[in-house]
């Protein structure tokens, strides 16, 4: 399912196309007019840059992410693009378009893997300051990693001089690191990106780069500007707001449109040399988006409406001759091949086809067979020519086979995502999750009040006398997880507080004011803490996708026809278990305990280890000079049939008891012990989870201690693996 | 004794952003509001300001920093609804005087980025759109109103009758079908209807015209049916917009909201190929109609 041909809708950062060169040409030749005037602003010196911004409507299936990726191919290295979704529980503010600009740096130019968009926006400004243009970005990044470092640091700061003398509104601290991100190894690398992005480093980062603080607010909209001034050089920012349909909340109200105008006029002002782009379904815009803005808000989000055009019969053929090119050449025929002629010249005809429904009906045809196509062509005649009735909907049966494809694929793009931000040595950003918990719970129709930024929790779910509140720690830097955590111990003194951290960003044993305040969270009868899991985060994720996604009409069907939304949201409430999932479980019923929920999958035999006890237990114990008492034993993750792990929907790898009887040495924890002697519990963990990457620290360590008789403990954080020495 | 005020001789960063934030929010600010927390700039910086601000795109005048009126203008108008022209003074920011703002509006209105139009007897601005009457379309009125009167004339008693008094004289009336067929030209005016009377295509063309989004460019078609009045429904509405798609005047588009069609509003509608309702539509200008660009590459 992973061919271009099997595509639903376009990959926006895909490089390959099947794309009709005439069909929109008036859409993308004015955005692409608009970078290089952009471009051109920058080189000549000129004083006058001023953001463009463009509006693109049309409907569903039109060839909106089409476009996007359309315009990357064309543009290439002239310019660096950023997508922007709206997230339910993320607020717009320069500072997310701050780390998303930031973070697109780092993709590859199409057509040319081997550079990032940062070394073509430094290599050109550098080479542009040095009075050599803009052409040849790599030797100019190529002549300064050569060179002697003090000679490097001097034409750098050179470069820095210059640009802020033509560009006054820069932040030259921001500058100086950005200009040196190419030369930066891995971990300075990275430390760099963490702060540059806006984001919070954690400490070792910040000791790296010598700072105390993350990039603080004030500097936000400078380092946009900076980045832009830099950028516009060779590649402008093309920032474009996609989906912006998900903007319309389901109860009508107009807050995340007026807080989306409110950062798209700001950029639009205050950052010059941008091109900002919109993108949305038109019916929602006209209707629904457009009324709600004031009228300054309008002139600038309105300035430049481009509308996408269906594709004209010959369009649709030369699009149709695309995709049978990108077929292996024995398997391709000539048209009206995959389709029976009069199917063809239907679809060439009809009025209304977008590219998608054509390219869904080819694939149809081409897998089904050409009877196939044509019984679902007359059925669709016969359904059209009924005037005023619609054509029936999807069989059941194959409506739930699309959604569980279109599940595995959200839900693979979700972990991906995971990956990448760990790739770059963040965790997954909070607000991400928190939007994937608000879906979620939004689905089961409970009330969630989304908290704004200035409140110390996330979420506050329920409307009854005693709502839940979610805090989602997933800050990198301990001063801050300590100052949560605490927040959420002092909420659990009035209601019930649900705190969660992703299991793979455990917290170090070195953290050891975080440690102080989980325990005082913990101890709170009101509060539970959660460490999730890597599926179940990409589930979270992946709900709030696929939901954004039926809300644009980006869900097809096998007859190429969008999935109404409300089939895909009573299909996720049935089919994925939602209500399962230990998150939300925790904020629908912060009161009941983990076994009075829902049953989970299927269980094997469990292991016989020796886990840490409940806290309670211990103490008790300990106060009576008792040895511990012998505890239950620990779950471990068993390795479950992939129909049976959906059906449960994803778990807390603790809740699954894994075959066995002892703990083995074939255990990754005690492997990773064994092996490295003397080790740090990151490094074990670390080495664990390249065996398990579900494993979390809390299980580690539940192992750790089980094997107390062959452990030393040097501190909280080290380890001595003694039995070979006895 | 009072400590002298300290001058400031740079433009202090990030002011000139502020100004243009300020001036940009509200219209326009007054220049003996632009001194920064530092102290009062100096004549020099003061200059670099206005310079910084007028490469923004932002005028100067005697008193205070603007948007330049047209753009003003030009953002009023977007909001769609005509705007008295003797309230412009009030609701654009930083005018200097009457003659300046007479100015604007001519330069606008000359450049076909504004109408003004008649609206209860006063004076409006509004932006062009196929709601305003061109200029034929107005001598036409007139030469109705003409018509008109000389029929309302015709029922008055005449002559001696009148001097003798009403009472000696039965009234006069009119008649009704004579009354409508004099009206007839002046409804079809009023809608944009130049073609022959009673032609689908020419209806269903000044109804889409009538109801296209002058920003969008998009006519919603139920409200292009109800714009119809009932003179075309059903099944000659859903023929007579296929016709205009397949002519090429029009381009019909599948709906894209989601919840927002009634499944009566849906009946309006032709159906693609899939059975969606095809509910919104683009009236196709001649670029559009002469066929795709032709480009050497994505």
């Amino acid at each position: 399912m992973t061919s271009i041909l099997h595509q639903q809708h376009a990959d926006p950062w895909s490089t390959s196309l099947l794309d009709v060169a005439s069909l929109n040409a008036r859409v993308s030749d004015a955005v692409l007019a608009a970078i290089d005037s952009a471009r051109g602003a920058a080189l000549a010196g000129g004083p006058d840059r001023h953001s463009h911004s463009f509006l693109v409507l049309g409907p569903a299936g039109a060839g909106k992410t089409h476009l996007f990726a359309r315009l990357r191919r064309s543009a290439g290295a002239r310019a660096a693009f950023v997508l922007l979704r709206p997230e339910l529980a993320v607020e717009p503010t320069p500072r997310h378009v701050l780390a998303q600009a930031v973070d697109a740096l780092r993709r590859p130019i199409p057509e040319q893997p081997e550079r990032s968009q940062l070394d073509v926006v430094v290599g050109s400004a550098v080479s542009v300051l040095n009075g050599a243009g803009a052409r040849w970005p790599a030797v100019a990044l190529d002549q300064l990693r050569a060179a002697p470092d003090r000679e490097r640091q001097d034409a750098l700061e050179r470069a820095v001089d210059v640009i802020e003398r033509s560009h006054p509104e820069i932040e030259p601290d921001w500058l100086v690191r950005f200009l040196a991100l190419p030369f930066a190894g891995g971990a300075d690398r990275r430390a760099a990106f963490q702060w540059l992005s806006g984001r919070e480093p954690d400490v070792l980062q910040l000791e790296r780069l010598g700072f105390r603080d993350p990039l603080p607010e004030a500097s936000v909209l400078p380092a946009l500007r900076t980045l832009s001034a830099v950028a516009s050089f060779s590649a402008p920012f093309v920032v474009v707001f996609d989906q912006l349909e998900n903007l319309v909340d389901e109860d009508g109200g107009t807050g995340r449109i007026h807080s989306h105008a409110r950062l798209f006029c700001e950029l639009h002002d205050t950052v010059p040399g941008l091109v900002l782009v919109q993108m949305s379904l038109e019916a929602e815009w006209q209707r629904r988006i457009s009324p709600a803005l004031a009228s300054s808000e309008r002139s600038r989000m309105e300035a430049a409406v481009l509308r996408l055009v269906l594709p004209t019969p010959p369009q649709r053929a030369e699009l149709m001759e695309a995709w049978l090119g990108a077929l292996p050449p024995e398997a391709r025929r000539p048209l009206p091949w995959p389709f029976a002629a009069e199917s063809w010249q239907m679809r060439q005809d009809a009025l209304g086809v977008t590219p998608r429904m054509l390219m869904i009906a080819a694939r149809e045809a081409l897998e089904r067979g050409i009877a196939a196509a044509a019984s679902l062509d007359s059925e669709a005649e016969a359904g059209a020519g009924a005037a005023g009735e619609p054509v029936g909907p999807l069989e059941p049966a194959s409506l739930a086979d699309s959604l569980d494809d279109l599940w595995d694929e959200h839900v693979d793009q979700a972990r991906a995502a995971i990956d990448e931000a760990a790739s770059a040595g963040h965790p997954v950003d909070g607000g991400r999750i928190t939007s994937g918990v608000t879906a979620a719970l939004r689905l089961l129709g409970a009330a969630v009040e989304v908290a704004s930024a200035r409140q110390p929790h996330q979420l506050r779910v329920g409307d009854g006398p005693a709502p839940v509140d979610l805090y989602v720690v997933q800050k990198a830097h301990p001063r801050s997880v300590a100052a949560q955590l605490e927040r959420a111990a002092q909420a659990a003194a009035t209601r019930p507080v649900v705190a969660l951290r992703e299991a793979a960003r455990p917290f170090p044993p070195s953290w050891r004011q975080v440690a102080a305040h989980l325990e005082a969270l913990v101890d709170r009868p009101r509060a539970r803490w959660l460490e999730l899991g890597h599926d179940e985060v990409a589930s979270l994720l992946a709900v709030h996708d696929l939901l954004a996604s039926a809300r644009s009409q980006d869900l097809a069907g096998v007859d190429g026809r969008p999935i109404p939304e409300s089939d895909v949201r009573s299909w996720a409430r049935e089919q994925l278990g939602i209500r399962g999932w230990r998150a939300i479980a925790a904020l629908l019923e912060p009161g009941a305990a983990d076994e009075d929920r829902e049953p989970g999958p299927p269980r094997a035999a469990p292991i016989a280890l020796v886990p840490a006890l409940p806290r309670d237990a211990r103490k008790a114990g300990e106060d009576r000079g008792e040895p511990p008492p012998r505890p239950a034993p620990i779950a471990l993750v068993p390795a479950l049939p992939r129909d049976a792990r959906k059906a449960a929907g994803p778990t807390h790898p603790a809740d699954h008891p894994a075959p066995g009887g002892v703990l083995s040495a074939a255990d990754p924890v005690v492997a990773a012990i064994r092996r490295l002697r003397l080790a740090s519990i990151d490094r074990i963990l670390r080495e664990a989870r390249a065996v398990d990457p579900e494993l979390m620290l809390s299980s580690a360590l539940d192992r750790l201690r089980a094997l107390a008789s062959r452990l030393r403990w040097f501190g909280r954080s080290l380890v001595w693996w003694e039995e070979d020495d006895r | 004794m009072a400590r002298a005020r300290a001058e400031v001789d740079e433009v202090p960063a990030g002011f000139a952003e502020e100004v243009e934030r300020a001036a940009r929010q509200s219209g326009a600010v007054a220049l003996r509001t632009l001194r920064p927390a530092q102290g009062k700039l100096t004549r020099r910086a003061e200059g670099l300001l206005f310079d910084a601000l007028a490469r923004r795109g932002l005028e100067r005048t005697a008193r205070a920093l603007r948007v330049p009126l047209r753009d003003q203008l030009a953002a009023l108008l977007a909001a769609g609804e005509p705007i008295a022209t003797a309230s412009l003074r009030k609701q654009l920011k930083g005018v200097v005087n009457a003659a300046e703002l007479t100015l604007v509006v001519a330069d606008q209105v000359r450049a076909g980025r504004a109408a003004l139009v008649m609206r209860g007897g006063k004076e409006h601005i509004a932006a062009p759109s196929a709601a305003l009457l061109s200029r034929d379309e107005v001598a036409q009125v007139a030469t109705l109103a003409r018509a008109l009167s000389r029929l309302a004339a015709s029922a008055r008693p005449a002559g001696a009758a009148r001097k003798a008094g009403a009472r000696s004289r039965a009234p006069r009336t009119l008649l009704r079908a004579e009354l409508l067929a004099l009206l007839d030209p002046l409804h079809r005016a009023a809608a944009g209807d130049d073609r022959p009377d009673g032609d689908p295509l020419a209806l269903v063309m000044a109804a889409a015209r009538g109801q296209t989004n002058p920003t969008t460019g998009l006519a919603f078609v139920p409200e292009v049916a109800r714009a119809l009045g009932g003179r075309l429904e059903g099944d000659a509405l859903r023929a007579a917009l296929v016709r205009a798609a397949r002519s090429g005047m029009v381009e019909l588009r599948p709906e894209s909201g989601i919840e927002l069609l009634s499944p009566s509003d849906a009946a309006a509608c032709p159906r693609g190929p899939d059975g969606s309702p095809l509910s919104w539509m683009r009236v196709l200008d001649p670029v559009d109609r002469a066929g795709p660009v032709d480009r050497g590459g994505p």
